[in-house]
């Protein structure tokens, strides 16, 4: 079959590879019919991601037809047009048992690395490194997924592929970080970063009853969407002092949630951005968290802080001071998919949750290396290029 | 931990990654006291995993084939975790084959075991579809990381 490949930092091609077999009774082959490329695979092209084995394919985010199933799948079925979890969950362990399904005990078969890494395993990701698994991803024709019953759900008739590919990753990650954050009726919500978790995110807090949702990006593209889509109020951090700007939308007080989704590769336009830009470069730090510090900072007293954007190791200069005094809840994840996908579904049905437009550049498999230089460089306003295998 | 495991995985994390071996050892050496090798208790010490099973479960319960295959080596130990977390399943080299060896096929074996009786089988990766694997240090480096990807640890 066909799969996107990376090749090292900044090199991907379209090669002839395997096609995956059933390996465990769980498992399903599923035929990929759309793939979509996420602001954290950009993390692996540009080689932040240290455990990339050149040869490995890449992609997370997908939805595709089930074409065969293993002796112990019970709840899926050849022909079933679903979508599928980015981390993969056993469904058994005390994790999954308990909804946090990326931190899954038993689907990371290197567990030696994140362990070393972070003190302990999450569970595995398709395409996203040897630390996360060594699992083949999904810009390819075909992919395995293991434990199908656990990490797949059925796209209700209705939902178009365009719609439905984005409720296996940007959806169940912009969700959580509202949910997870504990927006309630009546909080000013506000997300770092417009790309296709931060307009999830800001949906989601929507949805959740927040009075006031604001989302802070630089491309205008991005955020004429959040705008004229998502429907919650926008800020170009180029343009403003945004610490100055929050405190005079919230009364003074700070805006109750604050929700990062920007990740190791953040921008911003205050000078410790440029420090932690050569700190990083000099590869001193692994993550620049420029955006995690303003949101720090910009918190309301006793407010809640969500980092949604991937991180890989350590920073400096933290505010910790701020989340100490301030009396602050910090939290991250990575995405509990199973636990939100299947509401996400019915959302999506209902009209609820539209996502489509996030799908900018929709293009055959073979063409997936220029897909990734239009979003990687932000050229002809792409938010996401999507894949068609 | 073996020392020989974790600093190749230093590198691959430092050569790819950016910071310099010595750096990433040292944190993860302050992270992990247990990897200093200044554990005196190191020897005796019990690899340890959770597992979602019924208390029942007891040492007189036929043992897991992971663990089956070291019995005569290894000593195991089971006992009900706190709360609703199930059983912890324990197992140390017996007197007389305290080797590093041996502490990696036991940390293997205690994740596998918990696979079987959790999920009912040992999740397999390989093979899986892949493009060209060129020789490379790094490369090198990822695939020996994965070869050993339940050896090493903090477990
Ligand atoms: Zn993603
Ligand atoms: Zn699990």
């Amino acid at each position: 079959m066909r799969a996107l490949v990376w090749n090292g930092i900044n090199k991907l091609t379209v090669e002839s590879v395997d096609d995956p077999k059933i390996l465990n009774s769980h498992d399903a082959i599923v035929k990929v019919t759309r793939t979509a490329a996420c602001g954290s695979d950009l993390h692996l092209l540009a080689g932040y991601v240290p455990t990339m084995r050149a040869g490995d394919v890449i992609g997370h985010e997908f939805i595709g037809e089930i074409v065969e199933v293993g002796s112990g799948v019970t709840k899926r079925k050849v022909g079933d047009r679903v979508a599928v979890s980015s981390f993969i969950s056993c469904g058994k362990c005390f994790y999954c048992r308990t909804e946090q399904y990326s931190l899954c005990d038993n689907t990371d078969p290197n567990p030696d690395i994140p362990e070393a890494l972070w003190g302990a395993a999450p569970g595995g990701c398709f395409g996203y490194s040897h630390a996360l698994g060594g699992w083949a991803g999904s810009h390819a024709e075909y992919i395995r997924v293991p434990h199908i019953d656990v990490g797949s759900f059925v796209i209700p008739d209705g939902v178009s592929d365009d719609r439905a590919v984005f409720a296996s990753d940007a959806a169940p990650t912009g969700w959580m970080g509202a949910d997870l954050a504990g927006v309630k009726p009546g909080d000013v919500v506000v997300v770092w970063g417009a790309g296709a978790v931060g307009q999830m995110a800001a949906r989601a807090s929507m949805l959740l009853g927040a009075e006031r949702v604001i989302v802070i990006d630089r491309f205008d593209y991005r955020l004429r969407q959040v705008r004229d889509v998502i429907g919650a109020e926008t800020l170009d951090y180029t343009k403003t002092s945004v610490l100055a700007e929050l405190k005079e939308l919230t009364g003074g007080r700070g805006p109750d949630v604050c929700i990062e989704a920007v990740g190791m590769e953040a921008h911003s336009a205050r000078p410790d951005f440029a420090y932690d830009m050569v700190k990083q470069q000099l590869r001193m730090q692994t993550d620049r968290p420029t955006a995690v510090r303003e949101a720090i900072m910009a918190c309301r007293k006793g407010g809640s802080v969500f980092v949604l954007g991937v991180f890989g190791g350590l920073v400096d200069k933290f505010p910790l001071g701020a989340v100490m005094n301030k009396g602050l809840t910090l939290r991250g994840a990575q995405v509990h998919g199973p636990r939100y996908i299947p509401m996400l579904l019915e959302r999506m049905q209902r009209g609820e949750l539209v996502t489509e437009h996030f799908a900018t550049h929709v293009m055959p498999l073979e063409e997936a290396p220029r897909g990734y230089e239009l979003f990687k460089h932000k050229q002809d306003d792409c938010v996401r290029p999507v894949f068609v295998p | 931990m073996s020392k020989t495991v974790n600093r190749s995985l230093a590198v691959v994390l430092a050569t790819a990654g950016g910071l310099t071996a010595q750096r990433l050892w040292k944190l993860h050496e302050q992270r992990n006291p247990a990897a200093q090798g200044k554990d005196t208790a190191g020897s005796l010490r019990w690899n340890v995993v959770t597992i979602q099973a019924p208390h029942e479960l007891s040492v007189d319960a036929e043992l897991p084939d992971p663990l089956r295959r070291l019995s005569s080596k290894v000593e195991v130990r089971f006992r009900p975790a706190p709360g609703d977390r199930g059983v912890e399943l324990a197992a140390r080299p017996r007197e007389g084959f305290e080797d590093e060896g041996l502490r990696r096929e036991i940390r293997e074996a205690l994740r596998d075991s918990k696979q079987l009786i959790e999920t009912g089988e040992i999740l397999r990766i390989l093979p899986r579809p892949e493009g060209a694997r060129p020789a490379t240090p790094t490369g090198a480096i990822v695939d020996l990381a994965e070869r050993i990807g339940k050896k090493g640890g903090v477990l």
